[in-house]
């Protein structure tokens, strides 16, 4: 009955964890699929109002959209994520290319906001 | 002051020797040779400066005295009294108008004592020898003194203010001007208050005498106890109460004993002056009041070491969570094993604290072990925990004797001589009560040993990195997006607060000798452009009398 409850236990935090890393990665893939193709509400909707005028900053997102090559490709990535130990409903969010080994020291700091999932900020982690 | 003077007075009171010459035995004493000095020159200057009062009162004391024995000895045959008529007659020769006064009034007149043969058979005595005969017969004959209080009898005061006139009547004597001053003296205090033309008992009033004997002490007790505290401030320093209480306590108190009152007798002032001159040559030994020696400077305690700036760096201690999981561990180590600081940024945005930090690294693991709280050993702030930009604050990480999640890397190949130090060393790893504990060679993997046991990370709060782009899956994004576009330098009193507490923990793990980045030991771009600075750092540290070697930026 024990092993049961364990068994199922640990199944739920499997289900749960698997869920929020959807989660986690349908906002990043609607973040880097908004910048690939210049589109400003779509990034406005998965990130804070402060982290989109830092990204703003200086135009910086029209330079950004310059950068893109819109060759139809769908995004693919990896991601890791961890909780945010000291607040709640905040997770640290780390992405790579698919080709690449290792990530990066940057992790982007994504919070809960009643079953939506929003890009607060970014957080180097070294 | 003036109770103090005659307290002093009566604690200094002993018996009297006195002499014509001022000599002392200051060898037995073992006080300091000013305050020898100091004492012969009080005693020259002081009885000079007030030698006419002085001599006022013992002569107000020697008619009141005389008055009284005239009055106790009236019908009495003075032949039966040889020591009365000795000194009458002794006082007579020294002061004519004694003389003269004695004749006119007293009763031995009768007997024609002045001509007569028993008047040369008596044997004269000198001012101080009657003086003290007298003061003698004072106890001797009280009779004769009946009805004259103690406080006007002549006592030890009187005795050596005799001494000192007896001492410039004998020089005087020979010199026929000198005498004719003396004689000009005795003129002048008959006419203060006797007149040998007139009865005794009415020309010389006893309680006028008793008066001015009054008002004249009163006065050269305010006069001198001035003039003995002013004298015993200067020489404070080298001579103390009790010093002079040692030396000579009889001058001491024939000092308070001697004044001069130009009010009271102007007229005799410029005469004793001459006189006083007379005793200076003679008899007072020529003292020089001696230089008030310099007051030493206070001695400099020194302490061993004065503490500087950064000693006094304020380090804020931190209390932070740590991670329950029982996986995450950590180690202990001796802080001697530490050799390098490691120079990070923390590369984040202004909202992240040393709380966040910490938050962030409890949730970060290697190689499948958590850690167990924040990785850097110590952090500056311009923002948190009371740091600003004009004062940084210091605040603690990880403890030193923990070993640091911070460097990422091995060190170089250890030398021979550092392997077998290190292996002197234990560390021990474990979490609350549960330690295992083993030897620093079970860290040391083809002759290096991990950066965190032998450094301490220094992460300096904010962003020093600029903002890059950055291609994932097929798309180009910022990262980095707080550290802006143009490169940030630390404030100079950011380098400062960190040359400080490198030269601080140096001074507490002498071991400490370099300063690297963290670039040092790992791939990264950290600590941003602060990388530009560690040569001022290090400068800097030096300046506060650390020895830093030159930084070191490439393994």
């Amino acid at each position: 009955m024990i092993r049961f409850f364990i068994i199922l236990t640990l199944l739920s935090y499997q289900s749960a964890f698997a869920k929020t890393q959807e989660q986690m990665k349908s906002v990043m893939y609607t973040y880097l699929s908004s910048i690939k193709m210049g589109d400003k509400a779509g990034i406005k909707k998965v990130v804070s109002k402060k982290y989109f005028q830092q990204l703003n900053k200086e135009n910086g997102l029209d330079e950004l959209f310059k950068m893109q090559k819109r060759d139809g490709k769908k995004v693919k990535f990896d991601l890791k994520f961890q909780k945010y130990h000291d607040k709640k409903n905040h997770y640290l969010v780390n992405i790579k290319d698919k080709s690449q080994k290792n990530y990066d020291h940057n992790w982007f700091v994504i919070q809960k906001v009643k079953n939506k999932y929003i890009i607060k900020e970014e957080f180097y982690m070294d | 002051m003036y109770i103090r003077v005659i307290s002093l007075i009566l604690a200094l009171s002993v018996s009297v020797t006195p002499s014509n010459s001022y000599a002392q035995n200051n060898e037995s004493i073992k006080v300091d040779e000013t305050c020898v000095k100091l004492v012969d020159w009080l005693y020259k200057d002081l009885t000079l400066q007030n030698l006419d009062k002085s001599f006022e009162r013992m002569k107000s004391k020697l008619f009141t005295g005389m008055l009284k024995t005239l009055e106790n000895v009236q019908g009495v045959n003075l032949k039966n009294h040889p020591e009365l008529l000795k000194l009458w007659k002794s006082l007579s020769e020294i002061d004519p108008e004694f003389e003269g006064y004695l004749k006119e009034n007293s009763p031995y007149n009768r007997y024609r004592f002045w001509r007569g043969k028993s008047y040369r058979k008596i044997k004269t005595y000198s001012f101080f020898e009657a003086i003290e005969a007298w003061k003698k017969l004072q106890d001797k004959k009280p009779e004769y003194f009946k009805g004259l209080d103690e406080e006007y009898k002549l006592d030890k005061w009187d005795l050596i203010t005799a001494d000192v006139v007896d001492n410039v009547s004998d020089i005087q004597y020979k010199d026929s001007d000198v005498k004719e001053r003396l004689v000009r003296l005795s003129h002048k205090i008959k006419d203060i208050g006797l007149n040998p033309q007139k009865k005794l008992t009415k020309d010389l009033n006893i309680s006028e005498l008793k008066n001015q004997i009054d008002n004249i002490q009163k006065d050269i007790y305010e006069k001198a106890s001035d003039q003995y505290v002013d004298h015993l401030k200067d020489y404070a320093h080298v001579c103390s109460v009790e010093d002079f209480s040692k030396i000579d306590p009889i001058h001491l108190e024939q000092y308070l004993c001697v004044a001069r009152n130009n009010d009271v007798q102007p007229q005799i002032v410029p005469l004793l002056n001459e006189l006083a001159d007379v005793i200076t040559i003679k008899s007072l030994n020529m003292a020089e009041k001696p230089e008030i020696p310099e007051i030493p400077p206070a001695p400099i305690i020194e302490p061993d070491y004065i503490p500087d700036e950064v000693d006094q760096l304020e380090i804020i201690e931190k209390k932070y969570r740590v991670n329950s999981n029982k996986k995450a561990t950590f180690c202990k180590r001796d802080p001697n094993v530490i050799d390098t600081l490691i120079i990070h940024h923390t590369g984040s945005s202004e909202y992240f604290g040393p709380e966040a930090i910490n938050s962030a690294h409890i949730g970060r693991s290697t190689k499948g072990d958590p850690w167990y709280m924040i990785g850097y050993n110590y952090l500056i702030s311009e923002k948190f925990d009371g740091g600003t930009e004009e004062n940084p604050a210091i605040i603690q990480g990880r403890p030193p004797e923990v070993r640091g999640a911070h460097a990422g890397g091995m060190t170089r190949k250890l030398s021979k001589e550092r392997k077998k130090e290190l292996m002197k060393y234990d560390i021990k790893c474990g979490r609350d009560d549960k330690f295992e504990s083993k030897n620093m060679s079970s860290e040391i993997e083809y002759n290096r040993i991990s950066g965190n046991i032998t450094s301490l990370g220094i992460a300096i709060l904010g962003n020093y990195e600029t903002k890059y782009t950055a291609h994932v899956g097929g798309v180009t994004l910022y990262k980095n997006i707080s550290g802006g576009r143009k490169v940030r330098y630390p404030s100079q009193i950011v380098l400062e607060k960190t040359a400080q507490l490198a030269c601080k923990l140096q001074r507490q793990y002498p071991n400490i000798k370099r300063l690297v980045p963290h670039s040092y030991f790992k791939n990264t771009n950290c600590p941003g452009s602060i990388i530009a600075k560690l040569q001022e750092i290090t400068t800097l540290a030096n300046s506060y009398g650390c020895s830093f070697n030159e930084p070191e930026y490439v393994k």
